[in-house]
């Protein structure tokens, strides 16, 4: 199965709940870019602060040791998007993302992006549960580890 | 109680952009409360879905282990606020908060909360930012908790390559050596932890690195550090 790219943001959860014409809009203001896999989608410690949204395909959050061995963080799946940590509060990126099969991605400049939350106050609820969950895991993550650090 | 002319909103700096009037018609809709030092203001346990705005006074949250350890995990200071998670999700609460000293609080019900952050989106901009901030400390403490492990495991190392010193004092050394790479290998880490940890040992004088000899001036403490009761031990500055 083959099927020409459909650059499209409409499976994009995040933007559910806009109009299409917000999304035809929005379509033209991305870069578009078809990934093979292990491109690399974005690299560590680069300085754009851009919003990536995998249109179809998946891509993986990596880390390199010193060794150059490959540790996995998390997949993200069509549908979904990542690099809003950076766009939000302008720091560095703090992973690499791979594809990990060929992918269509969407890329939006932080600028775009925070201005969509400006307009749309729903898309700020949703980031804002979206985050909430990160915060979540990773605060159980913090009692786990710090439990068995604790012995 | 609380008297009227402390009841203002004025230095929550979530608010900072709204108007005096705007703020005014908040503080009507707060529950405001006083609290002494060691007072526990939420409890982990709670039902209520509250934010609590800091207006005077410094909190400490709490979270306890399965064993019961208390785990500090950040103190937060007047203007701030905490509650929000439980307010943006309606789970229940990840921590318990305990007063510092006396405080001054304002209570927020979630509906007025989401309202307020729907209304002006520059609330909602600013919760965001806090929001991308926490997950890069938890990020930050996360990878140090999880680098402990294989620090203790290079003290075990080096506890276990550490012979008495023959040259007759009752110090204990390590002769010849090994490589940085290869305490690696044998502690399942990076070259970079060893060289890491063998540098706060030294620091810390309980190693002291000669030619191709490592000396152990510090048996006891060693151990102490191979076996790492405590994680602050290694990181004072981590915990939020």
């Amino acid at each position: 199965m083959h099927d020409e790219p459909n650059f499209r943001l409409d499976g994009i959860g995040l933007f559910s709940a806009l109009p299409s014409d917000a999304l035809r809009e929005l379509e033209t203001a991305c870069r578009w870019r078809e990934c093979d896999i292990d491109d690399v989608v974005l690299e560590r410690d680069s300085d754009e602060n851009d919003v990536f949204f995998i249109v179809s395909g998946a891509v993986e959050a990596v880390s390199f040791t010193v060794d150059g061995d490959k540790i996995s963080f998390a997949r993200i799946e069509a549908g979904d998007f990542f690099g809003e940590l950076s766009a939000i509060d302008g720091e560095t990126r703090s992973a690499s993302v791979v594809a990990i099969e060929a992918s269509l991605v969407a890329r939006m400049s932080a600028n775009r992006f925070n201005q969509l939350i400006l307009v749309h106050p729903e898309l700020a609820t949703h980031l804002l549960r979206r985050l909430t969950r990160i915060i979540r895991t990773a605060n159980s993550r913090v009692v786990e580890l710090s439990t068995e650090a604790g012995g | 109680m609380a008297s009227e002319q402390d009841q203002r909103l004025d230095g929550i700096r979530l608010f900072e952009s709204l108007s005096p009037d705007q703020l005014r018609a908040i503080e009507r809709q707060c529950i405001w409360r006083r609290f002494g030092a060691n007072d526990n203001i939420l409890d982990q346990d709670n039902e209520d879905r509250d934010v609590y705005f800091i207006v005077r006074g410094t909190v400490q949250v709490v979270n306890y282990s399965v064993s019961g350890r208390k785990i500090a995990l950040a103190r937060i200071p007047s203007g701030s606020y905490f509650g929000e998670l439980a307010a943006i999700d309606a789970q229940p609460r990840s921590a318990s908060v305990v007063a510092a000293d006396d405080c001054l609080i304002a209570t927020m019900t979630p509906q007025l909360f989401n309202q307020l952050v729907v209304d002006h989106p520059e609330l909602a901009k600013s919760l965001l930012l806090r929001l991308a901030r926490i997950i890069r400390a938890c990020d930050d403490r996360i990878m140090d908790l999880s680098t402990l492990g294989a620090v203790q495991r290079v003290c075990l190392e080096l506890l276990q390559l550490a012979s008495p010193d023959p040259g007759g004092s009752d110090g204990w050394l390590i002769w010849p050596l090994p490589t940085q790479k290869e305490i690696a290998s044998r502690a399942s880490t990076t070259r970079e932890t060893v060289a890491r940890t063998i540098g706060q040992l030294a620091a810390a004088g309980i190693v002291e690195r000669r030619k191709k000899s490592l000396y152990i001036r510090d048996r006891s403490r060693l151990e102490e550090y191979a076996a790492a009761v405590d994680p602050d031990q290694w990181s004072g500055d981590t915990a939020r």
